[in-house]
């Protein structure tokens, strides 16, 4: 074990504190489920997903049950684990676009996505790191929407899923997603506005 | 700085409104909304494009290009899900136009891997030849690879669909269902589990034929069990060994047609929000189990399945509940090992035969027993019931090559369950004794263990003793019953806490056995000590018995020779309970019957014609198997037909309560139908059919004798007395006057009500009196003619027929 991993009354605890703002926590925690996901993105950015879209939502249910089961981790924590896995998702990520992006970059042919939503950004490459940049923006502006956006992106939890983990109705996570997203979007690939009458109105395929 | 962030922060909430409500209303909203503010507007116009140019690029939602898999052209989509699509397809070769499902798998299957399971996934199915599956027709690769099936078209609509739009009662329901359970049963046979088992997975044809389909596709997708357990099956129908993401099996499919079955009877789902991810949670860790069926159902869901929501939650309470819940047993191993263990233990319960689903709790067990004991009550006599249908059937009968296995273990746990202890040497004892095992041996062999097994924990062995208590009263052994539960008092009493429920559902159990042992004195004693204790007490389970403890005091009364008031007083007080129990609709068929006995018995016609209509109309209504108390109130009916001298009524109904009993006699007539025979022998009798009825009443008698004891007696009693009464028909004087005395004899000496026995001695003195004994047959109609008067009134049938029997004398 290269990690010390929690004692499994200390991940309620840690999980706590973490969400009260203490960093500290998250990285005490970080090694009780780092292994598993970072298996998942290893394999999801070597392309070796038969989705093709990054989906660890199952995953993390396993790993959080493991850990209901194993140990006295309460429930009640369960929305602060989805969100910690999500955070941590994002930071393998990230570092792996960091570290190994650049040179991996050349052996694929194809970009990967995180979702569908997120095409335009590769994820195996820098512009990770700048929508890593732009989410840390955000979360000055409006801390709740970057947490929609990483379990429903990092983990690949679907608006359902997300919306059930987060205890709001889908329609309002479809609503933070569209325009957390816009607001991203904008903020990374700019541009000017476009004219809007010659535009399908894309409320018309998300009914 | 705080300022500047306070600024931002409100201009980004500004921004967050203008954008949606420039999507929900239009962009024209903001022309005025940005009137003031250009730059706002520019911000705002800049989000909206982005989103319109990171959606624009999503997949499109709609107008799918259909595609063509060999000579098959798609012409709609039927459905899309989790595990791909499934289009309405035709073959367009230039032959007949032939309509077909096609599915196919989404995301590509590219790997080797999948390629091999697809092919061998394709041969399970195409050995599935079921009429209750849709059909593999055919299937193939299309040149990019990607693999399809070519499926029979079902078209209907999903399970609970197609029941609720036709209002189907649960007995229908159940029927549907069996034959669901039938098809899943026939896959797992050819080793293939379904894994997705959900309505929307059965498909009602429109002549009324379910249909599974989808099969095997899960287990196509199972492939990577990893990540996409939760993806690939559908939480609420799925089994926690799923959602934990283990292997799941056959009882993994057997839990998800218990999900199915429970929303089909209830309408409800087990487990409250089954959509909801904290619910699959909590399943998964086995933290939830599902609700009581009876505490499910709603209004609506009784009025989708054409019944009353007590008459609903009444069904759901009993062994249909049982069955349900032993389905959907967290722990695979508790479940029915197969479909078709369901399946059987579902036509059991719609025959009215014994279950073998389990009942959760001792609790759950004296409920069921107390049940059976109001069935007893109402009946007002000595009869097998219930589990006593296995007095014939031996636990080891029919096709026990094949099912050796599965039934051995239903009996280990059977029997381990009993003790709480796992014993191979019980079952072994049991076996040698090949295959006549019997329920009686099961019993007997436990009586004769407890002692050395659990004597050295008083708790365990008054907790099977009564168990034994109880089984040996279901098996109408009463006085090995009375014993059991004796030393079970003996025990309890002295550790007891005093007005302990459990003590005074005890005191329920004996008072039962009593009563039915003929020996009235101490049922009515112990009734009385059950009421004091359990008037105290609150739950259903207390007031349940309560119930029945208040019928057991009437009807020990009667049997006691008390007035008819005195009987008649806890029976209403048992109505009042049934009504706080199950609203106001709220006697149950039991109740009635009790009541409409008693009133019978006293005279009373109007009275007992209104129970009888109430209790036979409460029992139509009631989907599933009809108790004893009901073949009572037929047969009570038909005496109703009888104290109104219509005979040929009489007949009618007589037969029609023989014929409604018989189907569940399996050839061995219990006492009751033995009763319902003699009643019947009677009606034809005094039809003028004399050698049918004597008959009737030989053979009545001898099975009678078999019994054995005072309950035997008192059987006999009753039977010569309407033996007596046809021999008067007959005009054989003799005959009557042997049988009559004999009767009468008896019912004084047991303390029979006065009016029962002044109209039996009136008979005598007719029989007497016909054959010229005027001396002795003088005083008796005299005397008994005023009795009846008295009690009765002048224009009772009972004293116009006493009155005119005095006139025989000279």
């Amino acid at each position: 074990m290269l990690h010390m991993v929690p004692g499994p009354a200390n991940i309620t605890q840690l999980l706590a504190e973490w969400r009260q703002g203490d960093a500290a926590a998250f990285e005490q925690l970080a090694p009780a489920v780092y292994d598993r996901l970072h298996a998942i993105a290893e394999s999801y950015l070597r392309g070796e997903r038969p989705t093709h879209t990054l989906q660890a939502t199952a995953l993390v249910n396993e790993l959080f049950l493991r850990l209901v089961k194993n140990s006295s981790v309460q429930y009640d924590s369960r929305e602060h684990f989805y969100a910690f896995a999500a955070k941590l998702m994002r930071r393998i990520l990230v570092d792996y676009a960091r570290k190994d992006g650049a040179q991996k970059r050349g052996e694929r042919p194809e970009a990967v996505m995180l979702a569908p939503e997120l095409a335009w950004v590769d994820a195996a490459s820098p512009e990770l790191l700048d929508l890593d940049q732009a989410l840390t923006e955000l979360a000055e502006l409006d801390p709740a929407k970057v947490r929609t956006l990483e379990i429903r992106f990092f983990l690949g939890a679907t608006s359902t899923e997300a919306a059930e983990l987060l205890g709001q109705s889908r329609a309002r996570v479809d609503r933070d997603v569209n325009f957390a997203l816009s607001w991203l979007h904008q903020r990374l690939k700019g541009g000017t506005p476009a004219r809007s009458s010659e535009q399908n109105s894309p409320d018309s395929r998300h009914s | 700085m705080a300022q500047s962030g306070q600024v931002k922060a409100s201009r980004y909430r500004r921004l967050e409104d203008l954008f949606h409500a420039a999507l929900d209303q239009g962009p024209e909203y903001l022309d005025s909304a940005c009137a003031s503010d250009p730059a706002l507007r520019t911000e705002v116009d800049a989000l909206l494009a982005s989103y319109r140019s990171w959606s624009a690029s999503l997949p499109p939602a709609s107008t799918p290009v259909l595609p063509r898999f060999g000579a098959y052209q798609c012409d709609g989509i039927l459905g899309s899900g989790g595990m791909g699509t499934v289009y309405r397809a035709h073959r367009d070769d230039g032959q007949f136009r032939h309509e077909v499902a096609i599915k196919v798998l989404r995301g590509s299957l590219r790997s080797e891997w999948y390629r091999e399971r697809f092919l061998s996934e394709r041969q399970i199915l195409a050995r599935l030849n079921h009429s209750n599956i849709a059909r593999l027709l055919d299937g193939g690769m299309t040149g990019e690879g990607e693999p399809y099936l070519v499926m029979e078209l079902i078209e209907g609509e999903p399970l609970d669909v197609w029941c609720d739009v036709r209002r189907l009662p649960l007995d229908g329901r159940l029927a549907l269902f069996g034959q669901v359970l039938d098809a899943v049963d026939y896959a797992h046979r050819n080793l293939v589990v379904h894994r997705d088992l959900k309505p929307s997975n059965i498909l009602v044809t429109n002549e009324g034929r379910p249909k599974l389909v989808d099969f095997g596709t899960s287990k196509l997708v199972e492939a990577d069990a990893l990540t996409t357990s939760l993806h690939a099956v559908t939480p609420a129908y799925a089994s926690p060994e799923q959602l934990r993401g283990e292997p799941a099996g056959v009882a993994s499919d057997v839990f998800s047609t218990g999900v199915i079955l429970y929303q089909l009877m209830t309408g409800a789902a087990p487990y409250g929000d089954s959509k909801s991810i904290t619910s699959a949670l909590q399943r998964a860790s086995g933290e939830i189990t599902a609700a009581a069926p009876g505490t499910a159902v709603t209004a609506d869901a009784a009025q989708l399945r054409g019944v009353s929501l007590d008459r609903m939650r009444k069904v759901l309470t009993g062994d249909l509940a049982a069955i349900m819940l032993k389905a959907l047993e967290p722990e695979p191993a508790r479940r029915y090992a197969t479909a078709q263990a369901l399946a059987d233990d579902l036509t059991r319960y719609r025959e009215g035969r014994p279950v073998l689903a389990k009942p959760p709790s001792r609790l759950y067990r004296a409920a069921k027993f107390i049940r059976r004991n109001r069935v007893a009550v109402a009946v007002g006599t000595v009869f097998t019931m219930g589990l006593a249908a296995a007095t014939a059937v031996s636990l080891y009968q029919a096709n026990v090559a094949r099912q050796e296995a599965r039934r051995a273990g239903q009996i280990n746990t059977f029997l381990n369950d009993m003790l709480g202890a796992a014993d191979p040497s019980w079952y072994n004892s049991l076996r040698s004794k090949g295959a006549s095992v019997t329920l009686l041996d099961v019993v007997d062999e436990m009586r004769d263990r407890i002692g050395s097994y659990f004597g050295s924990d008083p708790v365990v062995e008054i907790r099977l003793r009564r168990t034994i208590g109880r089984m040996y009263a279901v098996l109408s052994k009463h006085a090995e019953a009375r014993a059991q539960l004796q030393i079970a008092l003996q025990k309890e009493l002295p550790v007891a806490r005093a007005n302990d429920p459990s003590l005074g559902m005890l005191y329920v159990d004996l008072a039962g056995v009593e009563y039915r042992n003929q020996q009235a004195t101490e049922a009515e004693r112990d009734a009385a000590s059950a009421i004091a204790i359990l008037e105290k007490a609150t739950g259903r389970q207390n007031r349940e018995a309560l119930m029945s403890a208040y019928n057991y005091l009437g009807v020990a009364r009667s049997q006691n020779g008390k007035t008819f008031a005195e009987q008649e007083e806890p029976m209403r007080r048992a109505l009042e309970i049934g009504r706080e129990l199950y609203g106001n609709e709220g006697p149950t068929p039991v109740n009635l019957s009790v009541l409409a006995t008693t009133n019978l018995k006293a005279g009373h016609f109007e009275e007992a014609e209104k129970y009888l209509a109430q209790g036979i109309a409460l029992g139509d209504a009631q989907p599933g198997p009809k108790g004893y108390e009901y073949v009572a109130l037929l047969r009570d009916r038909a005496r109703l037909c009888l104290e109104h001298k219509d005979l040929e009524c009489a007949a009618r109904r007589y037969q029609a309560a023989l014929d409604f009993i018989r189907p569940f006699e399996h050839g061995n007539d219990s006492v009751f139908t033995i009763n319902i025979r003699e009643w019947l022998a009677l009606t034809n009798g005094l039809r003028g059919n004399y050698a049918e009825a004597e008959r009737e009443f030989q053979t009545a008698r001898a099975q009678i004798a078999t019994i054995g004891g005072s309950t035997a007696e008192s059987y006999l009693a009753g039977l010569d007395e309407l033996r007596a009464q046809v021999y008067m028909a007959a005009g054989k004087f003799e005959l009557a006057e042997r049988e009559f005395r004999g009767s009468l004899k008896f019912y004084r000496e047991h303390r029979r009500d006065e009016v029962q026995n002044a109209v039996l001695a009136s008979r005598l003195g007719e029989s007497l009196a016909r054959r010229g004994k005027n001396t002795e047959a003088r005083p008796l109609l005299r005397d008994s003619y005023q009795t009846i008067l008295k009690a009765m009134g002048p224009d009772h049938i009972w004293t116009t027929d006493a009155r005119a029997r005095m006139e025989v004398l000279p």
